[in-house]
């Protein structure tokens, strides 16, 4: 496997003859997916600011093992990478703590304030952190960016049944939480 | 195998759509993509492209740069006082090509902004030119024009590239220590490392 430094991207020292054909297949990978690899991100507890810090290592890495990615699979390794440095960053980027006995409401107290779509997603996120990781990269990849499971399967290195099965606890899970989440809510608009 | 259909498309509830609407729809602000791209030495096209957009942003319409090409930043999240959720949204894969938005991202107008990426943006064609010290010039101009600047980190590691470049390799690696000690765990430490290993 042939590892190309990064600085080869920026610096003048080693361009390679075929640098701006990498460097246009880059900007293509970026262009296409650094949302939703931010997005992947942020859903794994990183702070938008930490997110972006680590879609830039993503795709400082996706640079560097340019070569490796093969056509068609760059949506696939841009997010796998994502949320292997996830693993990483969210021991020092946690946006909030799991215990059990959070309260759910702790931001936005009624219904007609989750309208408020920055409130909506901190409110997601914190339903999110009920789930276990392991269910959370699943449930992520299908719901909000609308992978299909083989794909997930594929990028997290598991068989497709288990992708399935995690993806059906993982909506369990969330529908449960959400669940109780909404009968709350009623109770204190019915006040 | 076939899969399920998707919550926010079907199945799930007005709360469960609603909350899967507002995640789907989430972008990193405008300010946040200028900088992963100079990171990434991809900003040149920001840079040609800054004044078309901000045309375009003083006629109403959100923009957003990406790579030289010119992406939606999504359509506005239309906040009912209710659970009523909008239609869903395509699946997020691509950005479309462009959207009207109701605010005029902050960065477009930030004049601050534009200039850190233009000054790199010299400084990184000069190296490519191989002019080092063309390349310092520039990275000189853009620490006393910008002092805490927030594309400081990206300026520290061109700096160091000019450095070595140059031939003075016990002042590159003296910036380079001195980048570790300031960023030892940001996203261009690793790119340092290298060089500095070299």
């Amino acid at each position: 496997m042939r590892i190309r430094a990064f600085s080869s991207m920026v610096g003048p020292r080693a361009l390679p003859v075929n640098g701006d054909v990498d460097r246009r297949r880059l900007e293509q990978m970026f262009t296409a997916h650094h949302e939703a690899v931010w997005r992947t991100l942020r859903r794994r507890g990183l702070s938008p600011e930490a997110a972006a810090d680590a879609t830039q290592q993503c795709f400082l890495i996706a640079a560097e093992r340019l070569d490796d990615i093969r056509k068609g699979s760059e949506r696939a390794f841009v997010l796998g990478t994502a949320l292997r440095l996830a693993s990483t960053a969210i021991r020092t980027d946690r946006r909030w703590q799991l215990e059990d006995n959070m309260d759910l409401r702790a931001s936005p107290a009624r219904a007609d304030e989750i309208a408020d779509r920055r409130r909506a997603v901190d409110l997601m996120d914190r339903v999110l952190s009920r789930l276990h990781p392991d269910l959370l990269e699943v449930f992520v990849l299908f719901e909000i960016e609308g992978l299909p499971t083989p794909e997930i399967a594929k990028m997290i290195n598991i068989p497709v049944g288990t992708a399935a099965s995690r993806l059906r606890r993982a909506r369990e899970e969330f529908r449960t939480v959400v669940g109780r989440l909404e009968r709350s809510l009623r109770r204190e608009e019915e006040r | 195998m076939n899969d399920p259909k998707r919550l926010v498309e079907q199945e799930g509830t007005d709360l469960e759509k609603l909350l899967l609407d507002a995640a789907r729809r989430e972008r990193p602000k405008s300010s946040l993509v200028p900088r992963m791209l100079a990171g990434l030495g991809l900003g040149v096209g920001l840079t040609q492209t800054a004044a078309p957009l901000a045309a375009a942003a003083k006629a109403g319409v959100g923009v957003w740069v990406s790579v030289g090409l010119i992406a939606a930043a999504g359509a506005g999240f239309v906040g009912a006082r209710s659970l009523a959720v909008p239609a869903a949204p395509a699946p997020p894969v691509a950005a479309p090509a462009i959207t009207p938005r109701e605010t005029v991202p902050t960065a477009l107008s930030d004049a601050k902004l534009r200039d850190e990426i233009r000054i790199l943006d010299r400084a990184r064609a000069a190296l490519r030119m191989r002019s080092a010290h063309q390349a310092l010039q520039e990275l000189r101009q853009y620490f006393e024009s910008h002092p805490r600047g927030m594309l400081e980190p990206e300026a520290a590691v061109l700096r160091i590239e000019a450095l070595r470049e140059n031939g003075d390799r016990v002042q590159a690696a003296a910036a380079s220590r001195e980048f570790l000690a300031r960023h030892p765990d940001g996203p261009l430490a690793d790119r340092v490392r290298r060089l500095a290993e070299k």
